[in-house]
């Protein structure tokens, strides 16, 4: 096909999705449909031709100014549409302090306030609203799925670009959408992806987890791989993670450009959703379960694009640039920009410029100033356990600022129930209260000018955690070993007692 | 959204680098970068905050890095950033489309936009072309030659033209260049469906009632 026919669509795609028209895709597929196709479907309110359609939004997420923007509306004498499918949670702006609760000021914004001066007449109207005194408040991506406010075969919406972390418990999600429309109309207008499957085979070695297997597959696809795609995560390996595992996959299907990323629900699914505070029960359960059974991708469905992910020998992954494609095994070394394809050696160059790393050098041994545990990709409960049996018994490195942060209070007072806090605290970590923190700092958490931070985050843009710093993105556990040793090591060797 | 424009003339930046990312147009962290100040030279009308591309505009102690392009005339004045290969990647709640419309930007030309970031630009009203790359490094090196001639967007045409240099076409999604022409927000589209919005409502309501139980039913 011809360059200009893509253009014709408007997509903007790099790579990715975007270069072969949607109607020769949609009669190849025939009945048989994918996950996503089935829930964008069932959501349509009216197909505008082309790929374009109005959806009808299921939940839509507000983040910390959610209380001021209904506010904003009804002050304007607007009427909520749909509000008891709207949602919000403070969590960008909050203070992670302990004396948040009593020093209120600490919480920037308003957001401390609006939340409990808003909670009556939000209730009343049907909208959750979750503040720093609400025993469900924390990262809204953890929230979510927590509360079952998010459930399967949903379309769900937010501003946050990280809300395709929900498709983990296989929902279609995505961020970008603008609080005013979905507020005003509940519906979107947007434009269908095309559909990626990304299948992994092979096994898991000891201490390679969820997160390594999607920094592995940026790394192997490119960080614009999933333009305007929709990933489907598959196989045998995706099955066998638990839900939370799955979230962390589906939480970086952005850091490879894609439109949502997701895992068709199965009886892990179900298990995780039921009896959570909004999950439905009973009969309505019954009827749910039996919707949800259907959504999975038929058998003869037809994906755009088929990836296929070996995780046999791949080792516990860590960034070494600017951007989540930036990343290699932890027993690999500093690549040159001469071993980059030549349209990303300028890239390279810049990032290898930032991150202040020698080509060639192992990335092992390189010495950090602050490691963070925390973020919408990793905070909830099987991450701060897998954390907790690295640090158990050992101290963070002298001049290392570790922090952990669960994702949520829920997943705060469960590790507090288990004595992991204790486990932290011993150990050096400072405990503090749920929220983004400093995988952003847009509550003011940030790492110092220039310092080296080892985050279990998924973004290590520059200036992304402060000004100057430079983030090497590693799974939890491999996080925590590097607090302990003072410098980015293979927790495997920790563990293994090669590494004092 | 902005009112609606049928064609923009002004000043062009040449900034063809690859692969700029979200972050970097609007650096994070509420008080990072916040120098609060505001471009002189721009005139009262137009006076805003201007906070786009801050890490390389200004030195951490917040004052102006002369190197940077952006600083230097009469780019600082620049109102069309012609830019290179997946500008915009990644994608967050930052304001990145709409610090650029707060620092005089009104369109970007490139050869392709990080989804998240294209997605925002039309949200926000900062016009975004898909232009193929040899045309923008063609359009890129007149303007090096004599930056001060403005380059005009024609929507109506579907053109970019400079004084010095013939139009070249430009495609887009018809739909997205009528927002753009009439100043369309997402919800002045959507309000069209308001009553196949309410009948999917309610048919979705009796079929998927689970969906509208959000209230924390006993357990």
């Amino acid at each position: 096909m011809k360059r200009r026919d893509f253009i014709k669509t408007g997509i903007g795609a790099g790579v990715g999705c975007g270069f072969v028209p949607m109607q020769s895709l949609f009669a190849q597929q025939g009945v048989a449909k994918t996950l996503y196709d089935k829930i964008w479907e069932a959501h349509e309110v009216s197909f505008l031709g082309g790929i374009t359609s109005v959806l009808h939004v299921d939940r839509m997420m507000l983040p910390d100014s959610g209380p001021g923007s209904i506010r904003q509306l009804l002050d304007a004498g607007e009427t909520i549409k749909n509000p008891e499918l709207v949602w919000a949670v403070a969590d960008h702006q909050v203070s992670t302090s302990p004396e948040r609760y009593t020093n209120r000021s600490l919480n920037l914004g308003d957001v401390a306030n609006e939340f409990p001066e808003m909670k009556e007449e939000l209730a009343a109207m049907g909208i959750q609203a979750f503040g720093i005194d609400d025993p469900e408040q924390g990262i809204q991506h953890v929230v979510g799925p927590e509360t079952g406010l998010t459930l399967p075969g949903m379309l769900m919406v937010a501003g946050d670009s990280h809300t395709c972390t929900h498709g983990a418990v296989g929902c279609v999600s995505w961020g970008g959408e603008t609080a005013r429309n979905v507020l005003l109309t509940g519906t979107v207008i947007r434009e269908r992806a095309r559909n990626l499957r990304v299948n992994y085979t092979g096994t898991l070695g000891p201490w390679v987890r969820g997160k390594d297997m999607i920094l592995h597959t940026i790394g192997a696809l490119g960080a614009d791989a999933g333009n305007r795609c929709a990933v489907e995560y598959a196989g045998p390996l995706v099955r066998s993670l638990g839900i939370e595992g799955r979230m962390t996959i589906c939480n970086l299907s952005i850091e490879m450009g894609a439109a949502t990323g997701m895992v068709a629900p199965d009886d892990t699914t179900y298990e995780y959703v039921a009896n959570r505070e909004y999950a439905p029960r009973g009969e309505l359960w019954d009827q749910a379960l039996a919707y949800w059974r259907g959504l999975p991708t038929d058998d003869a469905a037809a994906f755009y694009r088929d990836e296929t992910i070996d995780m046999t020998n791949v080792e516990p992954q860590v960034t070494w640039g600017i951007s989540p494609e930036h990343v290699i095994g932890i027993s690999d070394r500093v690549p040159a920009p001469d071993d980059a394809p030549f349209e990303k050696r300028d890239a390279w160059r810049r990032a290898l410029e930032y991150t202040g790393l020698t080509p060639g050098d192992t990335i092992a041994d390189t010495p950090v100033d602050e490691v963070f545990i925390g973020s919408c990709a990793e905070s909830r409960i099987s991450d701060l356990r897998a954390a907790a049996e690295v640090v158990r018994g050992r101290r963070v490195a002298p001049n290392v600022l570790a922090w952990v942060i669960a994702g949520s209070q829920p997943v705060k007072r469960q590790a507090e129930a288990e004595g992991l806090d204790r486990i932290f605290t011993n150990a050096g970590f400072d405990w503090r209260e749920p929220g983004c923190s400093k995988c952003y700092g847009s509550n003011g958490d940030l790492v110092a000018q220039g310092k080296r931070c080892v985050s279990n985050s998924n973004r290590n843009y520059v200036g992304r955690q402060g000004i100057d710093a430079v983030t090497h993105l590693v799974s939890t556990p491999m996080a925590a070993a590097a607090a302990i040793a003072g410098r980015i090591v293979d927790v495997r060797r920790l563990m293994a007692g090669e590494i004092a | 959204m902005a009112n609606g424009f049928s064609s923009l003339s002004g000043i062009a930046l040449p900034y063809l680098h690859g692969d700029v990312t979200i972050d970097h147009i609007a650096a994070p962290g509420v008080g990072m970068h916040d120098h609060g100040r505001t471009d002189p030279e721009l005139d009262s009308s137009t006076r805003r905050v201007c906070r786009a591309f801050e890490l390389e505009r200004y030195f951490a102690d917040g004052s102006e890095n002369p190197a940077s392009v952006f600083n230097q005339a009469p780019y600082r004045n620049a109102s069309i950033l012609l830019a290179g290969r997946n500008f915009g990647i990644g994608g967050t709640q930052t304001p990145a489309a709409a610090y650029m419309l707060g620092c005089g930007f009104r369109a970007v030309i490139a050869p392709s936009f990080g989804p998240v970031f294209h997605d925002d630009c039309v949200q926000t009203g900062l016009f975004p072309v898909i232009l193929e790359q040899e045309f923008v490094r063609t359009l890129a090196a007149a303007t090096v030659a004599a930056p001060q001639l403005e380059m005009t967007i024609d929507l109506e045409q579907q053109t970019i033209a400079r004084p010095d240099s013939g139009p070249i076409p430009f495609q887009m999604n018809p739909r997205l260049l009528e927002r753009f022409m009439r100043g369309l927000a997402d919800e002045d589209e959507t309000m069209r469906f308001q009553e196949e919005a309410e009948a999917f409502r309610e048919a979705q309501q009796s079929n998927q009632p689970w969906i509208y139980r959000p209230t924390g039913d006993p357990k």
